[in-house]
């Protein structure tokens, strides 16, 4: 494929094309490329495996990709990582933070890692975890520990949030909650990278989704266009059945 | 970073057990043997030295150093690199290395308060008072950043908390013996207990003792801290990594 098969868009905040990653003798990522407009809430689904979080890492800079070209706000992840470390905020997969810390100490932390953070009151109340500002990590519920963690991403004023398995392990109030605060600060003008298992999140909340599998890009587009409401899981089997 | 610091003096705090242990244990080996009256008298078996004089107070502080540098830091360190923490911090501007300066800054302070501690009691049961306290000072800090540079090396290279306890074992207990913990140094052959005085814990314990004896300093003993000091940490700086 040539450089330009790609097509540019002008408001584009994240340009990746060709992205190949390996772990060893592991493909990771092996031919990647999509674009994200400003202000977008671009999904990304997938099954284990597929890429994703490699994906998603090396467009935050966590990881070196092997080849290809990434560009996020005018920045090259890999070689301008402290540009990208404050102007995109990150949400990782697994929970990360002491147990011992409160809700508050930790956004306060966090806030005071970025020239321009969030109040981190205001932030909890957006969160809906006032009653919960003063209690230890490590005795959250599931869903709590999830909307903290996204607060974490949100709290140095980020254009960029990426956001890996929003709302695995989620009931299905909490799910609500957190898709409703995704909305907001879409409104907002954020710009949102989504990474999920779900169908029902990305009808209701993603403008494009990409489909990955083994390291590609299977499919791209709005959710509408790729199956009728409801029936994307159908549509999302079919093309990740090799 | 000073609310880093902060932050892991409060997590510190909230976990006292580890703290609480390195701090009493040392306390508790001067009460033991220093209420004993024989601690207090001239120990031919220790070259005529008065023990609660030299050798008590000294290797307690060593013990001390020891257990918050190479235990408790890769502890802490260990567990925040199983949890994702250093891995989250890396998608901040902040990096990971600063948690881990922030570690070292928390449990050298608790370090450093043992050293009135154990003096205190130390002279309470009869201790002289140390002889050149500003020279005790200048050991206390080379000789505390020889461990942590050492503990710091190990929360750098273990890939988890098992492996990193193993580490500290393998450097902490030998190290014990070479400061004669099990042994007096006076009963070694002299080969083995020269080679004692060039391992970090020994040198610190045996220069400890030093000052607060008055006996005059083994430039070679210091300069095997520093050394200690700057090599541990520029490898431990060269190969830390978040994952
Ligand atoms: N740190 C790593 N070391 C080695 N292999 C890895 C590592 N991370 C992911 N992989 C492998 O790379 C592939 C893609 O993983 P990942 O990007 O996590 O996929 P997804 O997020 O879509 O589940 C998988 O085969 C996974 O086992
Ligand atoms: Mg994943």
């Amino acid at each position: 494929m040539s450089q330009g098969s790609i097509p540019r868009r002008l408001d584009s905040v994240i340009e990746i094309e060709h992205l190949h990653k390996r772990y060893g003798d592991v493909v990771a990522v092996d031919d990647v490329s999509f674009t994200v407009a400003a202000n977008e809430i671009f999904g990304i689904i997938g099954v284990n495996g597929a890429g994703k979080t490699t994906t998603v890492e090396c467009l935050t800079g966590v990881r070196t990709p092997d080849r290809g070209r990434i560009d996020v706000l005018g920045f090259d992840p890999a070689t301008q990582r402290d540009a990208i470390r404050t102007r995109v905020g990150v949400q990782l997969q697994a929970s990360a933070l002491p147990d011992r810390l409160s809700v508050h100490e930790a956004l306060d932390l966090y806030a005071s890692f970025y020239p321009d953070p969030r109040d981190p009151d205001e932030l909890i109340e957006l969160l809906n975890l006032s009653h919960r500002r003063d209690a230890r990590y490590g005795k959250l519920s599931g869903g709590e520990k999830q909307r903290v963690s996204v607060g974490l991403a949100l709290i140095g004023k980020p254009r960029i949030a990426v956001l890996d398995e929003l709302t695995t392990g989620l009931d299905p109030h909490a799910r609500r909650d957190v898709w409703s605060l995704i909305e907001r600060l879409k409104d907002d003008g954020l710009t949102v990278v989504l990474v999920t298992h779900f169908m029902d999140e990305v009808e209701r909340l993603c403008d494009r989704v990409a489909v990955i599998h083994a390291g590609r890009v299977k499919a791209l587009d709005t959710p509408t266009t790729l199956a009728r409401p409801g029936h994307l899981e159908d549509a999302f089997v079919e093309l990740t059945t090799a | 970073m000073n609310k880093l610091i902060r932050t892991e003096a409060k997590l510190t705090l909230r976990e006292p057990i580890g703290m609480a242990f390195s701090l009493l244990l040392p306390l508790g080996i001067v009460l033991a043997f220093g209420l004993s009256g024989s601690a207090s008298e001239a120990d031919p078996e220790l070259d005529g030295q008065v023990p609660l004089d030299t050798v008590l107070p000294s290797l307690a502080l060593a013990l001390s150093f020891g257990m918050l540098a190479v235990f408790m830091l890769p502890g802490f360190m260990a567990d925040y690199r199983m949890r994702g923490i250093l891995r989250r911090l890396s998608t901040t501007p902040v990096h990971p290395a600063r948690l881990l300066a922030a570690q070292v800054v928390v449990q050298f302070v608790i370090a450093l308060i043992s050293v009135p501690l154990v003096l205190g009691l130390a002279i309470a049961l009869g201790m002289n008072t140390p002889e050149q306290p500003l020279m005790a000072l200048v050991v206390i800090v080379l000789g505390g950043a020889a461990l942590f540079a050492v503990g710091t090396l190990v929360s750098a290279v273990a890939p988890d908390a098992k492996v990193g306890y193993v580490y500290s074992a393998a450097f902490f207990f030998p190290s014990l013996f070479f400061a004669g913990i099990w042994l007096p140094k006076e009963q070694m052959p002299d080969w083995l207990s020269r080679f004692g005085d060039f391992t970090p814990l020994g040198a610190f314990r045996e220069s400890l003792e030093n000052a607060f004896a008055g006996t005059g300093q083994d430039p070679l003993m210091l300069l095997t801290l520093a050394v200690t000091a700057v090599l541990a940490s520029t490898i431990a700086a060269r190969v830390f990594r978040w994952e």
